[in-house]
């Protein structure tokens, strides 16, 4: 008897002091989850909100150890060529530490990348179903992203990964996509400076492959051009030659070949390295008519 | 005849060293060599990474602390609650509790002497673990750093970019953010011995202590998820048996998801010292009612 | 000044519940009883008459159903009350991973002792268990009469005024046991109480100069033992060196008088105990001789 009332007090006490600390944990908890240092409780509804539960449950605070194991394993499972497993152990690291942006990106990697170019070459399929699963996994690769997006809002890499599977030439791109990932890149408050200017110049590089909206093209390109020097690379200044001779720009509004190219020699140098570009979808307007001159000129100069 | 004071540091001090002298002679610290074989073998480990990242030596590192952190964790809360679940029962059987209660020694002193001997071994463990941690991610860090040096010399990095990369690298070594997040695990210790303490007040079995405190630490893990669902809910037509259930967890139990912050130091991630010390405190309240409940229980039990 | 008793037990009574039945076992039932300071008192009684519940009762380590305990006048619930009793409890064990020296220490320091007065209380105290040369063993090595000596170090270490002996001298050889007696003569010559609870009563008929007899939870007799054991209407006379004819005037006398009775004239017997006491002392000179000529042709 005497137990059993030790025991409803006890239940009493906890009970109280639990309205006395419950306010306080929430706080706390918010206030973690706010800087990221700890995981927020999923959405309502998510069909994961199972897993990530029971796995928080089944390792209490082994977490990181745990991914850090799955992870290796994915990389055995890569290395036997089993892709199914591969996604499956990546699924379960990110599950696990969905804030670490590593996870997401190795294992959307090992899909858009490894696996997509596996089916793509393998030769005992039809072209019809190699085709199909390349396409397969690279749309598997980007989801793992995306959902990595979702729970790293912030995380540019995320979305930089995103917007270089879209323009990737190799791949299948969709350069619509891409732009619309660069944009989402660069409007990350996370981005370096560093890298700032960096993923403005590969997102202008995507929109020249767009030959519908060259106009828009030009003007952010011209925009780059003179915003920095560090801008005036090779290939953004041979993309807006070709440019302004794709939209017939008037000569006084022009960027004169002076100011786009150092010399004649390193103009050559510069577009004949640019011509061999030319199935990527490149504006390549008045570039091999340019090249034909400059290395007439070059010869008599001899 | 001298006043016994109610609460004496003196005599707890000397229960507590006493406590601690007995389980370090149970040949505890055996687990420190395991540790040290586990921690050397981590460091050698080549982790195979991705090519598309360029931040595979912070990877190495956060593996590293990973795996020591992961065993400093485990070690920790598991040698908490057996500790505590073993040492009443064990002079109870023994019959030195006799001889130590006909003493004039007042059972509130016992109690914070045999819990403060088990948080004392389990803190000189952690701060052996963590100096061969800070040892062997020290050196490790250095290597990883020259290696970042040369690739920029290779490959011809602008001095911004590798002040970054070296910084990054850095952020992952030895910081004052790791000794929180070894903080915290002291913390998550302290309240899983605290519990235990309590859990055996009531049982004379070792196993029924542990077990117990095993579930309930797992639970632990449910009170962030029953405590929103209490509060922050939207959805409506539930029932009222759920919504008090969930009431009840999120009072009863603590939350040890706050106790997570373990993973994020891991990373690198910097922890406010606002945060860590209200931390600290909800710890302190927790061990204190646990505590307190654990000798309301006690004063009165019969030998 | 009325002095205060050392131990006062007022209607005690100790209840336990019954795993088994609804009606509770009484342990102990209404007992009553008073030692004054510097008495030996034995507590006899069978196994399970409630001696050892009595002892608990007074070191707080049960609280009474009804009634009080108190020491040199205090309750034996507050912790103040065990500053002045050192206990001994049967078998005891202590903590096998300490070495003896470590053992008294820690309970030294237990009952607040520092410095160099512990240090100082430490040593007379092995050397008063004869331990000195096992002080630095570990307990869990000792023999059944170490241990014992060990015990009751640690009850006398702090000096208490009152010492509780739960079955002191079970399962010790008699020369332990000889010693243990002793011990409490020299206690009780000091000043100290003593309180011992026994089932040998030889034993505690050597001792002790009080005694109760518990039965079934209840003191059925108590009191000086002298009075207690004196078979009333019987005289005993012990003579040494008296001849054949000394003896018949004697029983002539008793035969003349009118109300005594001769019973009985013989050898009186030694006890086995002296006996053995004897011989283990003859043995140990016998010993230290050979080792004295040994040496002496070294």
């Amino acid at each position: 008897m005497r137990t059993f009332v030790q025991i409803i007090v006890i239940f009493v006490v906890l009970l109280i002091f639990g309205f006395a600390k419950y306010q306080h944990e929430d706080r706390l908890s918010r206030d973690m989850i706010d800087l990221k240092l700890i995981q927020p409780p999923l959405r309502e509804g998510t069909s994961l909100q199972l897993g990530q539960t029971g796995a928080a449950v089944a390792l209490g605070g082994l977490r990181s150890l745990v991914a850090a194991i799955w992870n290796f394993r994915a990389f055995l499972h890569f290395e036997n060529l089993d892709w199914l497993k591969v996604e499956e152990a990546y699924e379960v690291a990110t599950t696990l530490q969905p804030q670490t942006t590593y996870y997401w990106e190795t294992g959307a990697w090992q899909l858009h990348t490894n696996a997509s170019s596996y089916y793509k070459e393998k030769e005992e399929l039809s072209p019809y179903r190699r085709r199909s699963m390349q396409k397969r996994y690279l749309e598997k690769g980007s989801s793992v992203l995306e959902l990595g997006i979702i729970y790293n809002p912030e995380s540019w890499k995320l979305h930089r990964s995103l917007s270089r599977i879209w323009s990737d030439y190799h791949k299948l791109p969709d350069l619509e996509r891409a732009i619309k990932h660069f944009d989402n890149t660069l409007k990350c408050k996370s981005l370096p400076e560093s890298k700032y200017t960096q993923i403005q110049r590969f997102k202008y590089y995507a929109m020249t492959r767009l030959s519908t909206i060259q106009e828009e093209t030009y003007r952010y390109g011209c925009q780059l051009f003179n915003a920095t020097t560090d801008n005036q690379l090779p290939k953004l200044s041979c993309t807006l030659f070709a440019l302004q001779n794709a939209l017939n720009i008037p000569q006084k509004e022009r960027i004169s070949d002076d100011e786009l190219f150092p010399d004649s020699e390193q103009q050559l140098s510069w577009l004949k390295n640019y011509i061999k570009h030319k199935k990527q979808g490149y504006p390549m307007n008045g570039v091999e008519l340019k090249i034909q001159q400059l290395e007439t000129k070059a010869l008599f100069k001899l | 005849m001298r006043r016994n004071a109610f609460f004496s540091p003196a005599r707890i001090f000397v229960i507590a060293s006493h406590t601690f002298t007995h389980l370090v002679r149970m040949k505890v610290f055996y687990f420190m060599g395991i540790f040290a074989v586990l921690m050397l073998a981590a460091s050698f480990f080549e982790m195979p990474w991705s090519r598309t990242t360029e931040d595979s030596a912070e990877q190495e590192l956060i593996v590293l602390k990973s795996t020591a952190m992961g065993a400093m964790a485990m070690f920790s809360v598991l040698f908490a609650i057996a500790a505590t679940a073993l040492l009443i029962p064990k002079d109870l059987e023994d019959r030195t509790l006799y001889t130590i209660l006909s003493k004039p020694v007042p059972r509130l002193d016992y109690l914070i002497g045999k819990l403060a001997g088990v948080l004392i071994l389990v803190t000189v463990s952690l701060l052996l673990m963590n100096g061969m941690l800070s040892v062997i991610l020290h050196f490790k860090t250095e290597e990883l750093l020259l290696v970042e040096m040369a690739k920029a010399e290779a490959h011809g990095w602008p001095a911004e970019h590798l002040e970054s990369r070296l910084s990054a690298v850095a952020q992952q070594g030895v910081t004052w953010t790791l000794q929180a997040g070894i903080g915290a695990i002291l913390f998550k210790a302290m309240v899983m011995a605290s519990l235990a303490l309590l859990i055996s007040t009531f049982s004379s079995s070792t196993l029924f202590t542990i077990v117990i405190a095993v579930v309930i630490y797992f639970m632990g893990h449910f009170t962030e998820d029953a405590r929103n669902y209490w509060l922050h809910s939207q959805s409506g037509g539930v029932s009222k048996e759920l919504k008090l259930m969930t009431q009840a967890i999120a009072l009863i139990f603590p939350d040890f998801q706050l106790y997570n912050i373990i993973d994020s130091t891991i990373e690198g991630k910097k922890v406010p010292q606002g945060i860590f010390a209200r931390l600290a405190v909800l710890t302190l309240f927790y061990s204190g009612i646990y505590s307190v409940l654990a000798w309301f229980t006690f004063r009165k039990k019969e030998f | 000044m009325e002095e205060i008793p050392a131990v006062h037990i007022n209607h005690l009574v100790k209840e336990f519940p019954s795993p088994f039945r609804k009606t509770k076992i009484r342990a102990v039932d209404d007992v009553s009883l008073t030692i004054m300071p510097g008495e030996v008192y034995g507590l006899i009684g069978p196994n399970g008459s409630g001696k050892s519940t009595t002892m608990k009762a007074l070191l707080g380590l049960l609280r009474p159903t009804a009634g009080s305990c108190c020491v040199f006048g205090k309750n034996s619930l507050k912790t103040d009350s065990r500053q002045e009793i050192g206990f001994l409890p049967e078998n005891p064990y202590f903590y096998k991973h300490l070495s003896g020296e470590e053992t008294l220490r820690f309970y030294a320091k237990l009952c607040g002792m520092r410095g160099k007065a512990l240090n100082s209380r430490v040593d007379q105290m092995l050397e008063m268990v004869s331990l000195q040369d096992a002080r630095k063993r570990r307990v869990g090595g000792y023999s059944k009469g170490m241990l014992q000596r060990i015990g009751l170090a640690q009850a006398l270490i702090h000096e208490p005024r009152l010492v509780i002996l739960d079955e002191p001298t079970a399962g010790v050889d008699p020369v332990g046991s000889r010693e243990i007696r002793d011990l409490i003569v020299q206690l009780k010559d000091k000043g100290v109480t003593v309180f011992l609870c026994s089932h040998l009563l030889e034993q505690v008929q050597e001792v002790c100069d009080h005694v109760g007899i518990i039965f079934n939870g209840k003191i059925v007799k108590a009191g000086p033992l002298e009075e207690l054991i004196a078979i009333e209407d019987q005289t005993e006379i012990l003579i040494k060196d008296a001849g054949p004819r000394t003896l018949a005037r004697i029983k002539a006398v008793i035969a003349d008088s009118e109300n005594a009775n001769f019973i009985r004239m013989g050898k009186p017997r030694t006890t086995l105990e002296r006996l053995f006491l004897d011989e283990a002392k003859k043995s140990n000179a016998a010993t230290m001789t050979e080792d004295q000529k040994g040496q002496d042709h070294a």
